[in-house]
C-alpha cells in the first residue's frame, strides 16, 4: 500500500514538474495587424436575421458587443451602429456588415477583414456561427453563448486587433467558457492594444448619444393613410437627454420630423426608420426600426345607388373608404367595426351611406356614428332589392319572390339549411322551406311539413287563411301527375303532403331536409311515386324511406313535364321566370345568397340577381353590376350593359 | 525508487493533450480541439513548408467572394495518410489586386514557414485546412509549435499513438 501511494506521489510530482519545464506558452501581449481605419467612426450594419433569438434582441446585442470598444477605453475610435443589412455573404463591397450563418463550423464567430495597399483598412465582415445557440443579454444555458460576448472580440478584430497571447483578455483566441461574458468587459491588454492603434486625443473622451425607439415596434405595418405616432429617446454622456433633438428620417419619404415624439402618415412601401441624435462633439448615435404601409385602395367612389350585398360586394364611399359587411352583419369600413353598426344592407346613395340595420331601421353615416335615416327614395332602392315597400300579399319565396318585406320593413329570406331569416338573422330558430305573406302575416311550411305563424317574436302553428294558398305555390294539394322539379314546378307535393325540392349540391330535399341521401338534377311525380333523375345519371325511386332504382313509366316523361325545351329567346329570371332551361336542357335558376345555379349546382362560382336567356346564350347579371356571359365551362365580364 | 516507463508515458501524453488543447488555437473564437481528435479528423498530416503561392479571387457555396491563396506544399515528412511528395493547398486569405484579406480563424501563411498540416481534400483537388487555423501549427527552429510547448516529437507521438 505504501509503495502504491508513494508512486501516486511521485507521478503527480513529475508531471508538475514536466509542466513547468515543458510550458514555453507565449504569454506576450496584444497583437495588432498593422492596420487601422482612416476615419475615426466606422460605420457597421447588422443582418439580424437568425435562427435564436428575436431580430430586435439580435441588433441590440451587436450594438452592446460594439460598445465597449469606445466605452471602455479612450481609443480614438467609434463603432457606429448603421442600420440593418440584407448581406450574407463575406465580400469587398466597403460595407463592414455582421450576420449569422446556419452552417456546421466549429468556430463561434470569425471576422474577415480587408486592407488596401495604403495599410488602411476598408472593409470588414462578421459572421456567427449558428451551429452555437445564441443568446443574448440573459437566459443562458447549456453550451449557450452569448451574441454580444463573442461580439465584443470580434469587433477588435474589426478594428485591427490580432489574437493576444494574454489568458482572460477579450482578445484572447478561446472564449473563457460557454454562458460567458467576461469578454464584455475589456482587459488592459485589450486597452493597451486598441489605445495604440487609434491614440486617444485627450484624457476624456467624447462618445455619441444612446438612441432608442419605443413606437412603433420593429417591422409594424399600417393600412395607407394611417396617421403613425413615433416615440424615442435619446441620451449622451456628455450632454444629457438629448431625447428633443432626436431626428427622423425614412428611407423613402426623406425627414419626417424632430423631438421625442412625432405623429405623420407616410407613403406605401417597406420604411426603414432612423431615429438619430448628433452632440455637442459631433458625434451622432442613431438607431433604426423598419415599417411598412400598403398600397392605397381604389379611391374611385361607387356609382350612386350601389347596394351591398346586391348589386356590389363592397362599396367604396367620396373618402375612399371601403364599406362591407363582416361576419354576424357588422358593418365594416375598411374592414373595421363602422361604430358598431349591425345590418343587412348597406346603400350608397347620394354620397351618403346608409345601412338597413337589424333593427328593420334604416341607419345613416354621420362621419364617425350612425343617426336614424332612410335613403332618398328616388333611385337607389329601386327593382325591389333595397325597397322598404312592403311585399305584395301573396308572396312566396321562393316561388315569387327572393325575398318578402313585411308590413314592419323586416327582410324575410330563407337561409342555409332552411333556416327561416329575419333581417338575415334566424326568426327564432324557424326552419321551414317556404315563407308566403298573406293578410299582414308571415307564414312559414316548416320542415316538420307544418305551418307556422309568426307573433312578432315567435312562432305558433298556424296555416295560412283560406285561399291563400292558391296558385299551388303555398298548396299542400298533391302535385299534378307528370310535374317535374325543376322544369315545370320548384317543388313537388307528394300524396303525403310531403314537399320535396332540390337543394344545394344537388340534394334532393324532403320537407327541407336531406331525402335518404339522394342526389339529383330532376324530380318527377308520377303515378303516385317521387322518381328522382340521379347524379349518377341513374333513375331513383322513394320507397317511402330510401331509394331504389327505378325508372318512371313509359311516357311519364312525355308532355313536357320533364322537357329539356329551351326556354323562349329573352327569358329573364326572376323577372318573367322562375328558371331557364338552356339548349343542352340545363335548367339555371337564383339560389340562396344570390349564387346561379346550374341543374341546382352552382355555375362557375356565379353569383348575380338575374339570368338572361338571349340568343342560345346564358347570362347573368353579377352582383358586381356587370353582364356576364356563360361559356359553358365559367363566366366572361361583358361590361356593365345588357346584352 | 525509479519511476517506471509506463508512468512516465502516463504523465508525457496527459501533458501532451493539455498543452495543445489549450495554446494551440490560433483563431478565432471556437472550441480548442484537442491534437489527438485534430489527427483522427484530418485525412493528412504532414510536416511541410509551403515552397510557392498564387492567390486568385474564388466564390464559395455560401456567396462570399474571397481572395484565396493556393501554395504547393513540400512534405518533408508524412504523420497520417499517403500525400504526394508535394500537395496543393489552398487558404482564404493572401494579396491579389491591391488588396488583401485576413481572416480571424485562420493564420496568415507564406512561402517557407514551416509547419505541421492537418489537411482535408477539398472538392477542387486541392487540399485545405481541417479545422480552418487549428490544422495549422506553424514550427520554430527546436521542433516547437509557435508560442506554445508542444513539440514535433510530441505530435509525432500522438499521431503514432492515434493510429495512423
Amino acid at each position: 500500500m505504501m509503495r502504491q501511494m508513494m508512486r501516486r506521489v511521485l507521478t503527480l510530482a513529475f508531471g508538475l514538474v514536466a509542466i513547468l519545464f515543458l510550458l514555453r506558452i507565449d504569454v506576450s501581449g496584444y497583437v495588432t495587424n498593422g492596420h487601422t481605419w482612416g476615419t475615426n467612426q466606422v460605420l457597421y450594419y447588422v443582418n439580424p436575421t437568425n435562427i435564436y433569438i428575436s431580430n430586435t434582441a439580435a441588433i441590440s446585442a451587436f450594438q452592446n458587443g460594439a460598445y465597449p470598444w469606445s466605452s471602455q477605453t479612450l481609443a480614438n475610435i467609434q463603432l457606429v451602429y448603421g442600420g440593418t443589412t440584407n448581406g450574407t455573404s463575406l465580400t469587398l463591397n466597403n460595407k463592414n456588415e455582421v450576420f449569422f450563418r446556419n452552417d456546421s463550423s466549429s468556430y463561434v464567430g470569425e471576422t474577415y477583414w480587408w486592407y488596401d495597399y495604403t495599410g488602411h483598412l476598408v472593409d470588414a465582415d462578421m459572421v456567427l456561427h449558428e451551429n452555437w445557440q445564441y443568446y443574448a443579454g440573459s437566459g443562458c444555458t447549456g453550451s449557450g453563448i452569448y451574441v454580444e460576448d463573442v461580439a465584443v472580440h470580434e469587433f477588435g478584430h474589426v478594428l485591427g486587433l490580432g489574437h493576444t497571447g494574454v489568458g482572460g483578455a477579450t482578445m484572447y483566441p478561446t472564449m473563457p467558457g460557454a454562458c460567458d461574458m467576461t469578454q464584455m468587459t475589456l482587459e488592459s491588454d485589450d486597452i493597451s492594444g486598441i489605445e495604440s492603434l487609434y491614440p486617444p486625443t485627450s484624457v476624456s473622451k467624447n462618445t455619441a448619444p444612446t438612441v432608442s425607439i419605443s413606437a412603433p415596434g420593429n417591422g409594424a405595418s399600417f393600412a395607407n393613410g394611417v396617421t403613425i405616432s413615433f416615440a424615442g429617446s435619446a441620451s449622451d454622456s456628455q450632454d444629457g437627454n438629448m431625447t428633443s433633438s432626436i431626428a427622423w428620417t425614412s428611407s423613402i419619404d426623406g425627414a419626417i420630423g424632430s423631438g421625442g415624439t412625432i405623429s405623420r402618415s407616410l407613403s406605401a412601401g417597406s420604411h426603414v426608420i432612423t431615429a438619430s441624435a448628433r452632440d455637442s462633439g459631433g458625434l451622432t448615435g442613431s438607431t433604426q426600426i423598419t415599417v411598412s404601409v400598403a398600397a392605397p385602395v381604389s379611391l374611385t367612389a361607387s356609382p350612386d345607388g350601389t347596394v351591398v350585398p346586391t348589386t356590389a360586394t363592397q362599396i367604396v364611399d367620396n373618402n375612399g373608404a371601403i364599406w362591407t359587411i363582416g361576419p354576424s352583419y357588422s358593418i365594416l369600413r375598411n374592414g373595421a367595426s363602422a361604430a358598431g353598426g349591425i345590418g343587412t344592407k348597406i346603400q350608397w346613395q347620394s354620397s351618403t351611406i346608409y345601412v338597413y340595420g337589424t333593427d328593420s331601421n334604416w341607419w345613416q353615416w354621420t362621419g364617425s356614428g350612425w343617426t336614424k335615416g332612410a335613403p332618398p327614395a328616388s333611385g337607389g332602392t329601386t327593382g325591389g332589392t333595397t325597397s322598404t315597400t312592403t311585399s305584395a300579399d301573396g308572396t312566396t319565396v321562393p316561388t315569387t319572390a327572393s325575398q318578402i318585406i313585411d308590413n314592419t320593413g323586416a327582410v324575410w329570406t330563407i337561409g342555409a339549411s332552411s333556416i327561416i331569416l329575419r333581417n338575415g338573422a334566424p326568426a327564432a330558430g324557424g326552419y321551414g322551406t317556404k315563407i308566403y305573406w298573406k293578410s299582414s302575416t308571415i307564414y312559414v311550411w316548416g320542415t316538420d311539413s307544418n305551418w307556422w305563424q309568426w307573433t312578432g317574436s315567435g312562432w305558433v302553428k298556424g296555416a295560412p287563411p283560406s285561399g291563400g294558398t292558391t296558385g299551388g305555390t303555398t298548396s299542400t294539394t298533391t302535385s299534378a301527375d307528370g310535374t317535374t322539379v325543376p322544369t315545370t314546378a320548384s317543388q313537388i307535393v307528394d300524396n303525403t303532403g310531403a314537399i320535396w325540392t332540390i337543394g344545394a349540391g344537388s340534394a334532393i330535399l324532403r320537407n327541407g331536409v336531406p331525402a335518404g341521401g339522394g342526389y339529383g338534377t330532376k324530380i318527377l311525380w308520377q303515378s303516385s311515386t317521387i322518381y328522382v333523375y340521379g347524379t349518377d345519371s341513374n333513375w331513383w325511386q322513394w320507397t317511402g324511406s330510401g331509394w331504389v332504382k327505378g325508372s318512371p313509366t313509359t311516357g311519364g316523361t312525355t308532355g313536357g313535364t320533364t322537357s329539356t325545351t329551351a326556354s323562349a329567346d329573352g327569358t329573364m329570371v326572376p323577372t318573367t321566370a322562375t328558371q331557364i332551361v338552356d339548349n343542352n336542357g340545363a335548367v339555371w335558376t337564383i339560389g340562396a345568397s344570390y349564387a346561379i345555379l346550374r341543374n341546382g349546382s352552382p355555375a362557375g362560382g356565379g353569383y348575380g340577381t338575374k339570368i338572361y336567356w338571349k340568343t342560345s346564350t346564358i347570362y347573368c347579371y353579377g352582383t358586381d353590376a356587370n353582364w356576364y356571359r356563360w361559356t359553358g365551362s365559367s363566366w366572361v365580364n361583358i361590361g356593365p350593359s345588357q346584352p | 525508487m525509479p519511476l517506471t516507463r509506463s508512468v512516465v508515458w502516463t504523465c508525457a501524453l496527459a501533458l501532451v493533450v493539455f498543452v495543445s488543447a489549450i495554446g494551440s488555437v490560433a483563431s478565432a473564437q471556437g472550441r480548442a480541439v484537442p491534437l489527438a481528435e485534430r489527427i483522427q479528423g484530418a485525412g493528412v498530416v504532414v510536416v511541410a513548408t509551403p515552397t510557392s503561392v498564387s492567390a486568385g479571387w474564388k466564390e464559395n457555396a455560401f456567396g462570399d467572394r474571397l481572395i484565396v491563396s493556393r501554395f504547393n506544399l513540400h512534405v518533408e515528412e508524412t504523420l497520417k495518410g499517403a500525400p504526394g511528395r508535394d500537395v496543393a493547398f489552398d487558404l482564404e486569405g493572401g494579396t491579389l489586386d491591391g488588396f488583401t484579406l485576413q481572416v480571424s480563424s485562420l493564420p496568415a501563411l507564406a512561402a517557407g514557414e514551416r509547419a505541421v498540416f492537418f489537411l482535408d481534400l477539398a472538392s477542387g483537388g486541392a487540399f485545405q485546412p481541417h479545422l480552418r487555423g487549428q490544422g495549422i501549427l506553424k514550427l520554430d527552429e527546436q521542433n516547437f509549435v509557435k508560442g506554445s510547448s508542444l513539440s514535433l516529437d510530441e505530435i509525432r507521438r500522438v499521431a503514432a499513438s492515434s493510429g495512423k
